[in-house]
């Protein structure tokens, strides 16, 4: 770059360069500035609204820990998960606490909230993620329990190929039992317990066992084997 | 923390940047990077390598130190679970770091996860968390001393500890939701009710295989049949003799000289455990926005003439102090062991005497006027207190140099000597001779599976060669060299003679109990009651109306075997079950009754439905983190 014969020249070079870019500089450093402190700032916000969220659910697990004990519990977890379902509603805590709010219902025998709640979270989740997976495979549950079963088989079909594969497979099973579809039904509890076997972690799955014992097409009464 | 800026890549861009200053292209830029460096701080453009780490989950490093924690809790879990039955294969370090390392991937793919989802725990409730835990009470209130004292002793501090809380409280908000919310619906509950509460009538007779074997008699021709044929049944494994040389730490103990005990006294009296404690108050003035030095001062002279006009310490605090979370207590900060606060406040604290009131002290929170309120004189014990634990440290650290220099001279001569005689010369140790050993040696000096490895290895049992100097648990060093090498041979006859005979019996035996048990199945089909069967031929029979699946009246295998059968038609269904213990039972199904739900107690009703809620939440919860690790991209060092 030249260097400037006297330090006014300089001066006017500079106030030249002002005069052209001052305006364009200004706005550009505002325009940076408020964009970092929005940002930092709703961030902050949401920050603080997750921890909040994540409170009240704390509060809502102890009653629904306590829940067994009596209604008032129920009741009181109800109001909870009601209160991260319309007060958080864009935070995982609002969904976690619809499937809390599906589960007590079913523990009542309302199968219609239930499967509003269910619908509600499968609406929220992102597709593809293990809540919507989850909240999927017991929405299927509920329907089948409702008298749905055309409805659940498709539901449990659809969403059978992730990763809950075991899950699927022993909601399906329990479903075509229910409709006295036995053979269909073994294929699908065999098939998750093969699944199941398949994992390294150690899975207690006592009524699974049971029901392929039970479904099983039983040994010949004459057969003699040694056990 | 430390940056390292690459100034070759940066200036050709801030050449570029100076060019064409005019150019929109560099406002853009400028501000890119400003944006970023406000954002993610300076950290986000530096390019900082971890190299040390000993796996990468997703990109997240697993530190050695992370690693270490995890197998000293798991192996101090496993001494405290096994007592003296614990197997030392057990504490292998490699397995101990590879069941490790497995639970610190599983356990940050969950915590990605949880982050993922935006999971977080409130420092509001991380505090009420941890004062409300009994552990750290004291008469039903938090004790801060001995928070920090049981952290001090399980390795966390504040920090960490709170760290490792809130990553629990994450996990179990995440199962809770993920799986905690499963439930049981009616039409599963009456399904598996039908099921799980299925009644079943059976009876069942028991033939004893000991009735079998008392008059088999054994011929010779059969024994040696037996044994021709049965081969592989009688080899003796193979197994090695070794020549070995040890090294232990106790063979280098030497008597320690007295200055070096005075100095490991010297070290030790002045280390954190035996330093005094104080418990502090003070008042704290903050310069407001505004306020001049001067207004300040004056301000700080204000709080020194109450004090010295005799006012109570606390009133003041509670009246001027700016520490608003002190002020409510009288200014009390809890103890301090010289390492809570500031350096300046510290040196303040140690020159106070007891309910002394200090000059005010400047830091960076503002300006202190401290009071100690209480001191705890912790004094080092004296030397002779300390002299056994002393003496034993220094001896035990001179001796582990020793016996380190003396490894590795080992480590060369055994490498280069083609027996252990030379090394064992130089080093005036004696060479050993051991017990025949197999390959899995459960007893005796040499039963470690390193050493074993090593003996059985292709250097040591083919080449001749010496072994490599192996380590062993309890600072012990051994190298070992084939002596013998004793191949899997079949024994004699005679030395297996009563085994074949035993072995003959006892398959004839089984054969007729077989027979007897088929006869019994006939006989029972056609028509004769078990009872009456039982009793014409000696055997003890049972009956049980209503088992259920569960039910612990009846021998696992009776059960199996009866929830097994179809069931009857019309005629009762037979079939028998040999035990594993050899007695053959004849089970006699009669009767199915389909479990309902609706006969069973309330208290029946709840516990099927957390069955199955469980269980479905139990494989959610498996499928979750299996399908986190299906996806995850991980690397192990």
């Amino acid at each position: 770059m030249d260097s400037f014969r006297t330090e006014e020249e300089q001066v006017e070079a500079i106030r030249r360069w002002w005069d052209e870019n001052g305006r364009s500089t200004l706005v550009t450093i505002v325009l940076v500035l408020v964009a970092v402190f929005g940002w930092q700032g709703w961030q902050r916000y949401s920050d603080e609204r997750t921890a909040t969220a994540s409170d009240v659910y704390q509060r809502m697990l102890e009653a629904a820990s306590a829940a067994g004990q009596g209604t008032q519990a129920t009741t009181e977890l109800e109001r909870l998960a009601g209160v991260l379902r319309s007060d958080f509603g864009g935070t995982v805590y609002a969904r976690f606490a619809a499937l809390h709010l599906a589960s007590a219902a079913v523990a009542e025998d309302d199968l219609e909230t239930a499967e509003t709640e269910l619908r509600w979270v499968l609406g929220k989740a992102s597709t593809g993620s293990e809540i919507a997976a989850v909240a999927q495979l017991r929405l299927a549950r509920v329907l089948a329990a409702a008298g749905e079963t055309g409805q659940a088989l498709g539901l449990l079909e659809e969403g059978g190929n992730g990763d809950y594969r075991a899950a699927y497979l022993l909601a399906r099973g329990d479903v075509l039992a229910a409709a006295e579809r036995n053979e269909e039904a073994l294929e699908a509890y065999r098939e998750a317990e093969a699944v199941v076997q398949a994992y390294p972690a150690q899975l207690n799955v006592e009524t699974l066992q049971a029901k392929l014992q039970s479904l099983a097409s039983p040994a010949p009464a004459s057969s003699k084997g040694e056990s | 923390m430390r940056f390292f800026i690459d100034i070759d890549w940066i200036k050709p861009m801030l050449q570029d940047i100076r060019k064409s200053t005019r150019g929109t292209t560099a406002k853009v830029i400028i501000g890119v990077i400003v944006l970023s460096f406000a954002l993610f701080g300076i950290e986000s453009i530096l390019v900082g390598g971890n190299s040390n780490s000993v796996a990468e989950v997703n990109g997240e490093p697993v530190t050695p130190i992370e690693l270490q924690q995890v197998v000293d809790t798991q192996r101090r879990q496993i001494i405290s679970m096994m007592g003296e039955n614990l197997d030392p294969a057990m504490l292998d370090e490699q397995r101990l770091n590879s069941a490790a390392l497995e639970s610190i991937i599983n356990r940050k793919l969950l915590m990605q996860a949880a982050t993922r989802l935006g999971l977080t725990v409130s420092e509001r409730e991380l505090g009420v968390m941890i004062s409300g835990m009994e552990q750290f009470q004291v008469d039903g209130r938090f004790a801060p001393d001995m928070y920090k004292g049981l952290l001090a002793s399980a390795g966390y501090t504040p920090g960490t500890f709170k760290r490792a809380l809130k990553d629990d409280l994450i996990l179990s908000q995440l199962q809770a939701g993920l799986s905690g919310s499963d439930f049981a619906t009616p039409a599963e509950l009456a399904l598996n009710a039908r099921i799980l509460a299925e009644q079943r009538d059976i009876r069942y007779l028991t033939i004893p295989l000991a009735r079998f074997r008392d008059d088999a008699v054994v011929d010779e021709s059969a024994i040696e049949a037996f044994y021709a044929d049965n081969q592989s049944m009688f080899m003796t494994p193979e197994s090695v003799e070794l020549n070995y040389v040890e090294l232990s730490l106790d063979d280098f103990r030497e008597p320690v000289a007295e200055a070096a005990i005075e100095e490991e006294y010297r070290i030790e009296a002045q280390s954190y455990q035996y330093q005094d404690e104080n418990r502090v108050s003070h008042i704290l003035l903050e310069q407001r926005s505004g306020e001049s030095d001067e207004a300040l001062a004056e301000r700080v002279a204000r709080v020194q003439a109450e004090l010295a006009a005799g006012r109570d310490f606390a009133e003041v605090a509670a009246e001027l102090s700016d520490d608003i979370g002190s002020a409510g207590s009288g200014g009390d900060l809890g103890f301090t062991a010289g390492d809570a606060f500031p350096d300046e406040m510290e040196e303040a604290i140690a020159a106070l005497e007891v309910d002394a009131v200090s000059a005010p002290v400047k830091t960076e929170a503002g300006i202190h006027i401290l009071k100690v309120t209480e001191r705890r004189e912790a004094g080092a014990p004296s030397l002779a207190q300390l002299r056994p634990e002393l003496e034993q440290r220094v001896q035990e650290r001179q001796a582990k140099l020793a016996l380190l220099s003396t490894v590795e001279k080992l480590r060369d001569l055994a490498f280069t000597a083609d027996s252990l005689a030379r090394p064992a010369e130089e080093l005036g140790l004696e060479i050993k001779r051991s017990e025949p050993l197999l390959r899995d040696q459960p007893t005796g000096p040499l039963s470690n599976p390193q050493v074993l490895r090593a003996a059985f290895s292709e250097d040591v049992l083919e080449r001749g060669h010496n072994s490599e100097v192996l380590e062993l648990p309890d600072n012990r060093f051994v190298a070992v060299h084939l002596h013998r090498y004793n191949p899997a041979a079949v024994q004699e006859l005679e030395a297996v003679r009563e085994d074949i005979a035993a072995a003959i019996i006892e398959q004839r035996a089984r054969e007729e109990l077989a027979a007897a048990a088929e006869q019994a199945m006939e006989a029972i089909g056609s028509g004769e009651g078990v009872e009456a069967l039982a009793t014409r031929l000696g055997y003890e029979w049972q009956v049980e109306l209503g088992a259920r699946r569960d039910s612990r009246m009846v021998p696992r295998a009776v059960l199996q075997r009866a929830f097994a059968l179809a069931a009857p038609a019309t005629e009762p269904v037979v079939d028998y079950v040999v035990e594993p213990g050899g007695d053959a039972r004849v089970v006699q199904l009669l009767r199915v009754t389909p479990g309902d739900l609706a006969r069973l107690s309330r208290e029946e009703q709840r516990g099927l439905a957390q069955r199955i809620s469980e269980e479905y939440g139990a494989i959610v919860q498996v499928e979750h983190q299996q399908g986190l690790l299906a996806d995850a991209d991980i690397t192990v060092f």
